[in-house]
């Protein structure tokens, strides 16, 4: 979602793909970025519980 | 139909392009976690299909059945698995806005979209029965189209993550079968309700020609799959190798 990538631009500082690939970002940072991002592709693509 | 075809697809690109790149780690931290829920979201929309009156909501259950699979096929992160999810979103995408158009056309005659008022299709509309057989088939992952080859390579990257996952997927096959049949059988055979069936004239030249430039994708992509795979396989690769790289130097 847009907090997941508002919070990844402020560690990484850059949206860069390439940028974004070549980051080394640490575990805890890396699994909320994750959670904010699966949200918004399991409401998208209908994965179970969020399928509505 | 764009719906069905584009929308559903971003999620799919979505995992591939952002979590499983930069986010790998976490990927695979959560991958058992989605590929359960993902195996619960197979057999549990392949079950409410089956339970459906609306035909719009029994093909809108089915494609979260797919997209689900489809998800199963990306958190294998190998890559036969994600070439499998690929194709899977490519052959659905063709054959669910088929599926859609289909039921437009039933819905632009008779005005209803309940399954119990139609029955016996097949001798006033052959043409659109055809098609639309065609569609189910593929819907149900019959072999010989392109849902069968995405959910074969789904199966082989599941099958190297585990089999118990691959054991309850197969659940998915049946249900599908199950309501694809089912689909089918009420709406195309069946009696002839013949109070209604003068308006049931068969599709005309504008929903022939949109039945045939979906139906030619779906025979194509099932018979020959290196249209599609060989142009992904690079990139492909390079994501699981990513993957497997950022891995092993965790």
């Amino acid at each position: 979602m847009l907090f997941g990538m508002m919070y990844l631009y402020n560690i990484v500082g850059s949206l860069n793909y390439y940028v974004l690939l070549t980051y080394p970002l640490a575990s805890t940072e890396q699994n909320l970025i994750w959670l904010c991002f699966f949200l918004a592709f399991a409401v998208k693509m209908p994965l179970f519980p969020f399928h509505i | 139909m764009l719906l069905a075809s584009l929308l559903l697809k971003l999620g799919g690109y979505g995992f591939l392009r952002f979590s499983l790149t930069f986010l790998s780690e976490a990927t695979h931290f959560f991958a058992p976690a989605v590929s359960a829920l993902a195996l619960a979201g197979v057999v549990y929309g392949s079950l409410s299909t089956l339970r459906q009156v609306d035909l719009k909501r029994i093909i809108a259950y089915s494609s979260v059945s797919h997209m689900n699979l489809v998800v199963l096929g990306v958190f294998s992160c190998n890559q036969e698995g994600l070439e499998g999810a690929t194709y899977l979103m490519v052959a659905h995408g063709v054959v669910s806005s088929a599926l859609f158009f289909c039921v437009g056309v039933i819905y632009d005659r008779a005005h209803s979209r309940l399954l119990r008022y139609y029955g016996g299709l097949v001798t006033v509309m052959p043409l659109f029965a055809t098609a639309f057989l065609i569609f189910s088939l593929a819907n149900m992952s019959f072999p010989g189209t392109p849902n069968f080859i995405g959910e074969v390579l789904i199966f082989a990257g599941i099958f190297q993550r585990s089999t118990a996952v691959l054991f309850l997927s197969t659940a998915g096959i049946i249900l599908s079968a199950a309501f694809s049949v089912f689909l089918f059988n009420r709406l195309a055979f069946g009696t002839l309700k013949t109070k209604y069936a003068a308006e049931f004239t068969d599709a005309n030249r504008r929903e022939c020609s949109i039945l045939l430039v979906l139906l030619v994708p779906t025979i194509l992509l099932g018979v020959s799959s290196n249209i599609v795979l060989e142009v992904t396989h690079f990139v492909l690769f390079d994501i699981s190798h990513y993957f497997s790289a950022a891995l092993g130097s965790m």
